[in-house]
């Protein structure tokens, strides 16, 4: 028994916190775009907090649970009703045999982590380096590495009795909201002129359609770009801004490519790099420069609220 | 004694050290040294080693680490590194060169003024050295070509290559491992694999290996599993 797909929405994938530490090889670390949000639903549930979910993606799929089962959602609310009654996200929730969970109007946010009790979601997942977090670029992990399809059926490990977990405290939503500033750690360049810089700060960019889970395209004024004849190839990391020569920067995301030649304006911080992936198309984006010593703290605080936000 | 490397900071979470800015068969066995003296000393807050063709980025856990103790650790760590010979490893790669699998084979021939049997010469003469893995699982960055094959990226990626393709862009040729998009100019394929998840390990070919092409015919090529587009 399992949890049927009968709708797949935009782009449900199968998410844990992906496979790094392979970057010599080529291969993407992938996983969760909010790694924040996905072990908040795991947590929720009683799994380990890197277990594997589904990420569902503003326009959200329609399930049918096939067996009774503990589910929770977190991160986005995309206005998920099971048989038509309003979930609250940052709940664990008890879904009967036959009952359908869908998704409706996006309220805010851009993705949300359905976990399910019972060790999570990966029983049907292929494994890849010890993840089964989807690569959809390379083909691997997930279904096939591929998004779901009506007619899936992600099966089940047997449920631990039912337990009422929420979010602690009074957070909206139970989650900490996304807001339009992200913060960032710039990095000294020769390829990227003072001007740049200072205009990349001063700039509210719209999140292009273009954007996806490799990285996200930035719409606003094109930055003065400075010409490079050879640009050798270097790893890039989690956030890693850069700026092609078109002007227009990508921040890049979970299924970045291991390197890249483009050069760099800096590095958004590990604290934001939920909150950008809670940004939907078309939102607006600002970016404010801040130190290492601001950048750690925000972490800690960020680990601190999620080690103490289940009880 | 070379010149100590470059450090600096990515961010909150990652240090890039910097070795050059060049392609070189030198700084790559600097970079190839440094990965594995850091590997063999590796502190359990490394998340990731990803060497570069001049550079080596060390991402941490920065909820384990601060930056002044990965600084340190790779200040104390990085001078014992070693440059690392080239690897005995010495791979074959059979290739069959032809326009049914390498659409760009022809016209990159009229371009350099070559015959597609010179074009083809020139690029099984020299031993290859992997500088690199990145874009795709597996995917081999190669430098070693001679530079009379040096050419421009299509103004436009093809929206898929087939895995095996053999391309060159800029000053570098390579193989596709896996289908992909891809903008470099294709020549011909190889029905190698350079990349098998299921398999241990899962890549034909690693870091410092060297590499050569083999010029095979259709036969051979069918014969050793190459797929031809209909």
């Amino acid at each position: 028994m399992s949890l049927r797909v009968r709708k797949p929405g935009m782009l449900t994938t199968i998410q844990d916190l992906g496979r790094p530490g392979f970057g010599r090889w080529g291969v993407s670390p992938c996983g969760a775009m909010d790694p924040l949000a996905l072990s908040l639903a795991n947590l929720l549930v009683g799994n380990a907090p890197g277990a594997p979910a589904l990420e569902v993606t503003a326009l959200g799929p329609e399930l049918v649970f096939e067996e009774e089962a503990t589910f929770a959602i977190a991160g986005a609310d995309l206005g998920a009703t099971l048989d038509g009654a309003g979930l609250a996200p940052g709940l664990a929730h008890r879904a009967h045999v036959g009952q359908t969970l869908r998704f409706g109007t996006r309220v805010w946010g851009a993705r949300a982590y359905v976990a399910v009790a019972g060790g999570g979601l990966g029983q049907s997942a292929r494994s890849f380096l010890g993840s089964t977090a989807t690569d959809m670029e390379a083909g691997l992990g997930g279904l096939s590495g591929r998004p779901l399809r009506a007619g899936d059926a992600l099966r089940l490990k047997p449920q631990p009795p039912f337990q009422a977990r929420a979010v602690r405290g009074a957070r909206e939503h139970g989650y900490p909201q996304p807001w339009e500033e992200v913060r960032f750690i710039p990095e000294a360049s020769p390829r990227i002129s003072s001007e740049a810089q200072e205009r990349f700060v001063s700039t509210r960019f719209r999140v292009s359609s273009r954007s996806n889970r490799v990285g996200y395209r930035l719409e606003g004024p094109a930055l003065p770009v400075v010409p490079s004849a050879l640009q050798l190839s270097e790893p890039v990391a989690p956030g890693t801004i850069q700026l092609p020569p078109d002007g227009q920067p990508i921040v890049l995301m979970a299924d970045r490519q291991t390197t890249g030649g483009y050069p760099r304006l800096g590095q958004v911080i590990r604290a934001d790099v939920p909150k950008l992936a809670q940004r939907w198309l078309g939102d607006t984006l600002s970016f404010r420069a801040v130190t290492l010593d601001e950048a750690r703290q925000s972490l800690r605080e960020l680990q601190a609220w999620l080690e103490g936000a289940v009880p | 004694m070379d010149e100590a490397p470059h450090l600096q900071p990515m961010g909150d979470s990652a240090f890039m050290v910097r070795f050059g800015e060049s392609i070189s068969p030198e700084i790559h066995a600097r970079v190839a040294g440094a990965l594995r003296t850091l590997d063999s000393a590796r502190e359990p807050w490394v998340v990731d080693l990803v060497p570069g063709y001049a550079s080596l980025m060390v991402l941490y856990d920065a909820l384990r680490a601060s930056p002044e103790e990965v600084r340190r650790w790779l200040e104390e760590t990085l001078p014992r590194a070693w440059p690392e010979p080239p690897s005995r490893r010495a791979i074959e790669v059979p290739v069959w060169y032809h326009p049914a699998v390498g659409p760009d084979l022809e016209p990159l021939a009229r371009e350099k003024e070559l015959t597609v049997e010179e074009l083809v010469t020139l690029h099984t003469a020299p031993e290859y050295l992997v500088y690199m893995l990145g874009f795709r699982p597996g995917f081999p960055f190669l430098g070693g070509l001679d530079p009379r094959l040096f050419s421009a990226r299509l103004p436009s990626p093809r929206v898929a290559v087939p895995a095996g393709s053999v391309g060159i862009g800029g000053q570098q040729t390579g193989i596709y491992p896996v289908r992909s998009p891809g903008g470099w100019r294709l020549i011909g394929r190889t029905p190698l694999r350079l990349f098998s998840p299921e398999a241990d390990p899962p890549f034909a070919v690693g870091l410092g290996d060297r590499l050569r092409f083999v010029p095979i015919s259709e036969e051979r090529y069918r014969a050793l599993g190459g797929e031809v587009p209909a």
